[in-house]
């Protein structure tokens, strides 16, 4: 019962701050306080807690900051002292949520007596405080009852309670219970030896590597690992060392091995190099690279980069590529003359490892090297070159290239120029323009390639005239990309309409295809009028690329629906709701009420109407069309979905599903005037939603049409 | 990591480069057979978590030509019943039309995902399970010896993104993120223009994202037919079965529940928090001091960083008005920054060139190209544990400080709250028995 008191005395609660009086008397203060809140806390509706429980969340707050250890420790008192069988059991399971990150020592022999409850949540709740709780008592009673207990569950329980304080008085007993013969108590005390990890604990996983059964060694080797990570943080590094030594072994699994070199990676000292350097140029192709990522990873200093400079010389050559890529991750430029001798390499990984380790670590001598490279290369070495000579960093690389095109010719100046296109080099777009009109195809494709990036809205004529101009599809293609990110750069694509149709009337029937794909993802009204005009195209390809661009057409969301629902028959699933005919499709009396809640492309999540699960719900808009005309809808549900117009089914999909927009597809009529449009959507279980949209036949935007939630 | 995922730089590469924008596409013919791999080279994937989340990665994955070259999903496992089935069938039926004989039947269902990691066939896991179940499942999955994509926030505590990052270092596994903004060119430009003193020195950044979660109360219904409840809770404390608890509804569900999750100042927090910490440079570090959200006296979330700047929660930025996703504000100039939303103060600032010499962000081909390619070349992904954990991290300190109605000052370097014993308590909560953090 809640009383009609409970807001004033919650504003009591709240608002009278507690006097910082002797103990007794504060305890006595918030004794009261919980007193009044009691019966709220325990409300049989559930919803009706909520005001009282925060009442008292916002206390323990209070009480816990620091410098108020006496109100924390008297409220904790009061608290504990209504954590009794007379107290009603939501009220207790609120007082034990709200002790755990409040109580101290005061508060751990009435937890004590709670872990053996017969009622597992207060026990659960009990130990969960008790993990949580600083003190020491806390710890001493867990150990007791782990020493007392013999019941297995509990068992477990405790020790992980004991795991997540990382207890290290109770490595005996966990290195004791690891040798048990029921899993659920072994496993809890290995996975605790873990989580200590100290070096009482390190020597009794060292023994259980021996001695546990098959079954339980992956969950000794991980604890095993964990020790060895928390002994490396403390200093102990011989320990530490030991461990991922022995896991590091041939015999062991292969994760295993992988989890010892990465420890022992970790390890400075003058060997560490030289282990990872021995397990890079292994037999073992995992641990290879696994030891080549670390050795990538260590300090960039120019003893390490000496060392795998020598070693390189020396290795197997399916080793060679992988000390390459080493070198230029570290990033260390005097390992540069190590990686360039590779780059006529007959070994295609090697050479390719060599270029784009120049990448990393080359200069502005280097870029007239690889331009000259690029220049004679093919596939995926040019490729390759190309992305090198994007990426180099150090300074005058930039003048080199400028320096280079002017005069460049042939091969080389593709390459210079792909170089502008990678770098970004703007103050090339100069040069680049005047070859605008190159008899080369493949300098224009270059060009327009570069224009990609460089190009601005003032380019964007001479972009088209070179695109209608293209002998080639690179070409045409280079030439849509431009106009593409030079029009979403100026952040208006339909400004790239005009000029596109007003070249098509002099394009060859090719660039006109080029041109309606472009007008095509550009969109907007001018475009879909010229789109719309090439169908009636004499030329196939110029029809087709038509019709390809309205079916690319964005529909347009329905967002405007009432909605009816739930409708649900006992003993019958979402998906035999399906066929059965409920109110409002078999002309029954029927509320409607506003559908809200749009979300992209016209989504909602009808869980905001109905919620569980074996129901259906109903969806109707009017469409008002200023013609008849024919259309194209787009459907998303989860999960079915029954479509009716105007009285007639024109879709009907019993899916159970998730909802993705433009699952399914229906053509239908509108006629001229008010056109009803009823949609059922069932739920079977989980999520609940739909989506809807049209467009016209033709693929494009739907006109003359509006939505009427009605 | 099978032995199948290694192959040559030069096949590596093919791989890789068919993923690539113009014009470093390697040509069809190149690759072989039309670029597919045989199922035999491709990385197998098992599934953990079938909702909301993992649905759209299932679609993605099983639609998405690229991805269906490389990835081959050979297991799926949710505590529904339900979802389960309907993502194996999914998977079934769209391998199924890869086959003359039109049928398939290669993918398992498993209703406990421990068993699922025991299979030695499954290189990798994608995990879309609940936030109170990310750490347990991702590493449980670093000692089955998996690589990890693992849906945003990382974790549902500070201490479980620790260990969970110590747990990735020490099997050395592949881990990436779900905060895919990362992979997106808007947000990495807007980021180079502040960590390169586009906008003058940076002040404040503005996130614009929801609410923080919070005790909830609903009332009790009978569990619906074929879900574990008890196993959808999992470490989570005891309450009674309602399925507005455990949907997985952006509009409510579990991510407003303080048990399951952070709310949205993890769910987006994990995406915009993220970016801002990118924009700062301040990866794998985090603020020192965070002022509680405080509806009564109109104080937003506040975090404050050891170099003076402030990220600061809240809708309207002053001198600004409505913030769209995120917005950095330096002495020169402004970026704000959101998905397919880019604007900068000065204009000009948006084609801006970044020089060699200057700081340029990891680029990525994809959020999950970027984690595919990192399986085969085992570098760090783009969102490695690392930076989720430093994330993460930032969301739940602002979290623990709205909760206790306090500032609260934080140590990036120890990884600690210093000086506040009750919120310290917060950094980690136990978990119900028989769950523990290490299986």
């Amino acid at each position: 019962m809640q009383s009609r008191y409970l807001p004033f005395l919650l504003l009591a609660v709240m608002a009278v701050p507690l006097q910082a009086a002797d103990s007794s008397a504060l305890e006595k203060q918030y004794k009261d306080q919980i007193e009044r809140l009691l019966p709220g806390m325990a409300a049989s509706e559930i919803p009706a807690r909520e005001q009282p429980q925060q009442a008292l969340e916002k206390l323990c707050h209070q009480a816990g900051a620091p410098g108020k250890e006496a109100e924390r420790e008297a409220l904790s008192k009061a608290i504990m002292a209504f954590v009794v069988p007379e107290t009603p059991k939501p009220a207790r399971v609120w007082l034990l949520r709200k002790i755990e990150p409040l109580g101290r020592a005061e508060v751990v022999e009435p937890l004590k007596k709670l872990i053996g409850d017969e009622d597992r949540e207060i026990a659960d709740l009990a130990l969960r405080a008790l993990a949580n709780n600083p003190s020491e008592q806390a710890a001493a009673a867990l150990r007791a009852e782990l020493s007392e207990t013999p019941k297995p569950a509990l068992k477990a329980a405790l020790m992980n309670a004991l795991a997540f304080r990382r207890d290290a008085a109770s490595v005996e007993m966990f290195a004791k219970l690891a040798g048990k013969p029921k899993p659920l108590v072994a496993t809890a005390a290995i996975s605790a030896l873990g989580e200590v990890g100290n070096e009482a604990a390190a020597e009794a996983l060292a023994e259980l590597r021996k001695s546990a059964p098959a079954e339980l060694k992956p969950a000794v080797a991980d604890a095993s690992l964990r020790a060895a990570d928390r002994l490396l943080a403390d200093n102990k590094v011989d320990a530490a060392k030991a461990i991922y030594t022995e896991l590091l072994a041939a015999e062991q699994p292969e994760h295993l091995r992988i989890a010892g070199l990465t420890g022992l990676a970790r390890i400075p000292g003058d060997d560490r190099v030289a282990t990872l350097l021995k397990y890079a140029t292994g037999d073992d192709a995992h641990l290879r690279l696994i030891a080549a990522r670390c050795l990538s990873q260590l300090p960039a200093d120019r003893d390490t980069s000496r060392q795998l400079a020598i070693t390189l010389r020396s290795a197997a050559p399916e080793v060679k590529p992988l000390l390459v890529e080493v070198l230029g991750d570290r990033g260390d430029p005097h390992s540069l003359p190590s990686v360039m001798q590779f780059m006529e390499s007959q070994d295609d990984d090697l050479r390719l490892a060599a270029y784009e380790a120049i990448g990393k670590l080359g200069d502005a001598g280097t870029a007239r090297v690889l331009v000259i490279q690029a220049a004679k290369a093919k596939g995926q070495d040019r490729e390759i070159i190309r992305k090198s000579l994007a990426s180099l960093r150090r300074p005058g690389v930039d003048e080199t290239i400028l320096k280079e095109l002017r005069n460049a010719r042939g091969a080389a100046r593709i390459e210079l120029i792909m170089a502008v296109w990678g770098r970004r080099i703007s103050a090339a777009k100069p040069i680049l323009l005047e070859w605008a009109n190159d008899p080369d195809e493949d300098t224009r494709t270059a060009v327009l390639t570069a224009l990609e990036r460089l190009g601005n809205e003032a380019d964007l004529p001479r972009v088209i005239e070179m695109m209608v101009a293209a002998q080639s599809d690179e070409g045409v293609k280079a030439a849509q990309q431009a106009i593409a990110s030079i029009c979403r750069r100026a952040g208006n694509a339909e400004k790239a309409a005009p000029p596109l149709i007003e070249a098509m009337d002099k394009a060859s029937p090719a660039a006109r295809v080029a041109i309606i794909q472009q007008l095509g993802k550009i969109q907007g009204p001018a475009a879909l009028g010229a789109v719309r005009a090439a169908l009636k195209s004499e030329d196939a390809k110029v029809k087709e690329a038509a019709v390809a661009a309205l079916a690319e057409w964005k529909p347009m969301p329905i967002t405007n629906w009432v909605v009816s629902g739930p409708f649900k028959r006992e003993g019958k699933s979402g998906t035999e709701l399906f066929d059965i005919a409920f109110a409002p499709e078999s002309n029954g009396e029927v509320q409607w009420k506003p559908l809200k809640g749009a979300k992209n492309e016209g989504r909602f999540n009808l869980a905001q109407v109905a919620k569980g699960d074996n129901l259906c719900v109903y969806v109707k808009t009017v469409i008002q069309s200023g013609r008849k005309q024919d259309v194209v809808f787009d459907f998303g549900s989860d999960d079915g979905i029954k479509v009716w117009l105007n009285g007639q089914v024109v879709h009907g999909n019993n899916a159970t599903r998730g909802l993705n927009c433009y699952q399914d597809r229906a053509k239908a009529t509108l006629n001229e005037g008010a056109n009803t449009l009823l949609l059922k959507v069932t739920q079977v279980a989980g999520d609940f939603g739909f989506c809807a949209s049209i467009k016209a036949a033709d693929g494009g935007p739907v006109e003359g049409v509006t939505f009427e939630a009605r | 990591m099978s032995q199948r995922n290694h192959v040559t730089r030069r096949a590596f590469l093919h791989g890789a480069a068919a993923t690539l924008a113009a014009p470093y596409i390697v040509p069809a013919s190149a690759l072989g057979r039309n670029g597919w791999k045989p199922p035999s080279e491709r990385i197998t994937l098992g599934f953990i978590g079938i909702g909301n989340m993992g649905g759209g990665h299932l679609h993605d994955v099983l639609r998405n030509e690229s991805m269906r070259r490389q990835l081959q999903v050979v297991a799926v496992c949710d505590v529904d019943g339900v979802k389960r089935e309907n993502a194996r069938k999914a998977v079934e039926d769209a391998y199924a039309k890869e086959r003359n004989s039109g049928v398939y039947k290669g993918c398992e269902e498993y209703h406990e995902f421990e068993k699922l990691l025991e299979r030695k066939d499954i290189d990798a896991v994608l995990c879309a399970v609940p936030d109170h179940w990310h750490a347990i499942v991702a590493i449980a999955a670093c000692r089955a010896g998996k690589d990890i994509y693992s849906e945003k926030p990382l974790t549902l505590t500070i201490r479980e993104a620790q260990e969970l990052t110590a747990a990735v270092r020490r099997y050395n596994r592949v881990f990436q993120t779900g905060s895919q903004q990362r992979s997106e060119w808007n947000f990495r430009f807007a980021c180079e223009l502040v960590r390169n003193g586009r906008i003058g020195k940076l002040q404040t950044v503005y996130v614009n994202i929801g609410e923080p979660s919070e005790e909830r109360y609903f009332p009790e219904e009978p569990v619906r037919d074929r879900f574990d409840w008890d196993r959808w809770l999992g470490p989570a404390p005891w309450q009674p079965y309602n399925s507005e608890r455990c949907s997985g509804s952006y509009s409510g569900g579990w991510r407003r529940v303080r048990d399951y999750s952070g709310g949205m100042t993890t769910d987006w927090g994990a995406h915009h928090f993220d970016i801002g910490q990118w924009g700062m440079g301040m990866d794998e570090n985090g603020p020192v001091e965070i002022l509680p959200l405080n509806r009564e006296k109109n104080e937003p979330m506040t975090f404050i960083y050891a170099n003076g700047v402030r990220m600061i929660r809240c809708q309207q930025a002053e001198g600004h008005g409505s913030v769209n996703g995120v917005l950095f504000v330096g002495t020169e100039g402004r970026v704000e920054v959101n998905r397919g939303y880019l604007k900068t103060w000065p204009e000009s600032l948006v084609n801006e060139r970044i020089g060699p010499g200057e700081i340029h962000l990891y680029e990525s081909p994809g959020h999950k190209q970027d984690w595919i390619n990192c399986i085969r070349n085992r570098k760090r992904p783009i969102c490695d544990v690392a930076i989720g954990a430093s994330s993460v991290i930032v969301c739940h300190l602002g979290n623990i400080a709205y909760w206790l109605q306090r500032p609260i000052k934080w140590d990036p370097a120890r990884g600690e709250i210093v000086g506040d014993t009750e919120a310290s308590r917060w950094l980690d909560r136990p978990r119900r028995a028989p769950w523990r953090l290490y299986l």
